[in-house]
């Protein structure tokens, strides 16, 4: 197979699809949960729900049946209306810190992540490189990329993993060491995984895989973990005794629900992108199990490997 | 002689001896290995491994051994060496700092840091077989260097 765009390049992956689905969720449970927000700030104000209901004489909750009288939800929606333009701070000021979050995320955690776990440039190292620079440009020129990506070392992991990360404009590609010893011991397992890195730079997914990780934990961090911490603790007194009322469990498990399918759309994001960066390593070493050296006893934890991201997934030293 | 010296140079030779094929990836390794040990020996996954390529597969690497056993062998050396100043000679701490003044480490002394090397080499996961022969390495680079 040639470095040409392969057919597999002309089929849609899904990932923006799948991207986007996440985002619209993202978008919603923000929404509604700076909605509830809306509804009970300034405090003079958090029983204007109720009122409205009390002013169209619509109970929503009282009976289990839809009051079949139009009239009065006409007036309902007609009160409710007016609640709208008080609360759109809380609704535009939600997903504007969402938006923000998800950019600081997204723009800082390439940079800090090579701070932090020290990833150093492979051409650093002129005894490494000159080992490494034949055979990653080949594997480069196999991906058919137009130029390489930064390559990087992770001399703290004895894993034969690789990581595709950074920007669009700069890419950049971590090598494990272990990986790097694999270029004597194990050329094709040396080249399925830095392929795989490299299919991910192909398919320009870096940029819609740290957006994703971004936009969840933006979501975690605006949406979640303040609105569970003011619903359980509103106080902040470390007096959990809100967790026994039944309309506090009602809320917490609605949120949670919401926060379920944003972690369902994030890992069918990760999950695609993996998924098609494996397709593509097969086209390329026309080998169907390319990895085949590398794996070790299958991880046989169900749950996990339910919402894995990988479905090689394996522990333990090669075969 | 540093530790970093003595644990950098007595590793790098053991691992040419062992595994030549590693050099080039001994530097970078060992410079992570001397900011932080436990992060080097340690097979735990790395944050962010949600984004690799999925394969939690350990390769066995003698480099992170090499330098794991290079230092309990200096930091045991530096025991001795403080029962020797406590005895009023501390002749081998000399011979760590001078290699030229002191006298050649003792035939029992090599094989009692070759044993620490083995036991230390098995505690970092290595078979026996490959334990046993780190450990003779480690004995012939130290009776050259010492």
């Amino acid at each position: 197979v040639g470095p040409g765009r392969p057919e597999l390049l002309r089929t849609p992956s899904g990932t923006t699809l799948r991207f986007g689905t996440l985002v619209a969720l993202a978008v919603a449970t923000t929404w509604y949960v700076a909605g509830v927000y809306g509804s009970i700030w300034p405090p003079g104000t958090f029983l204007d729900d109720a009122s409205c209901q009390v002013r169209a004489n619509l109970y929503l909750t009282s009976t289990a049946s839809v009051d079949p009288d139009e009239t009065k939800w006409t007036a309902y929606r007609d009160c409710m209306s007016g609640l709208f333009v008080p609360r759109l701070g809380w609704l535009v000021g939600g997903l504007l810190l969402l938006v923000l979050v998800a950019a600081a995320v997204y723009v800082g955690w390439p940079r800090w992540r090579i701070r932090r776990s020290r990833l150093e440039l492979l051409d650093s190292y002129p005894a490494l490189w000159a080992k490494l620079e034949g055979p990653l440009d080949e594997l480069v020129e196999r991906a058919g990329l137009a130029r390489r990506p930064e390559f990087r070392l992770d001399a703290t992991s004895t894993r034969a993993g690789g990581v595709a990360f950074g920007t669009r404009r700069r890419p950049v590609v971590c090598l494990d060491a272990g990986l790097v010893a694999l270029l004597d011991r194990d050329r094709a397992g040396f080249d399925a995984v830095v392929l795989h890195e490299l299919a991910h730079v192909r398919n320009g997914d870096v940029a819609t895989t740290y957006a994703t990780l971004a936009v969840w934990r933006a979501v975690l961090a605006v949406v979640l973990l303040p609105y569970l911490v003011f619903t359980v603790d509103p106080l902040l007194g470390f007096d959990f005794a809100n967790l026994g009322s039944p309309v506090t469990v009602g809320v917490v498990v609605r949120v949670l629900l919401l926060v379920l399918l944003v972690y369902v759309a994030r890992t069918a994001v990760l999950r695609s992108r993996e998924r098609y960066a494996d397709a593509l390593v097969v086209v390329w070493t026309g080998d169907t199990d390319p990895y085949r050296t590398l794996r070790a006893e299958p991880d046989r934890r169900r749950v996990l490997r339910w919402i894995a991201i990988h479905r090689r997934g394996s522990r333990g030293s090669p075969r | 002689m540093t530790e970093r010296d003595f644990v950098v140079d007595t590793a790098r030779e053991v691992v040419a001896d062992l595994a030549p094929d590693e050099l080039a990836l001994f530097e970078p390794v060992s410079r992570a290995y001397l900011r932080d040990p436990k992060k080097v020996l340690s097979d735990r996954e790395r944050p962010g491994a949600v984004l690799g390529s999925g394969l939690d597969v350990v390769i066995a690497l003698l480099s992170p051994v090499a330098l794991g056993v290079a230092t309990a062998v200096y930091e045991h050396l530096l025991d001795k060496t403080g029962e020797k100043i406590v005895e009023g000679g501390g002749r081998l701490f000399k011979r760590l700092r001078r290699p030229r003044d002191a006298p050649r480490i003792t035939p029992d002394q090599l094989d009692e840091l070759r044993a620490l090397a083995i036991e230390r080499a098995k505690e970092l996961g290595v078979a026996d077989d490959l334990a046993e022969k780190v450990g003779d390495a480690l004995r012939a680079t130290l009776e050259r260097e010492l």
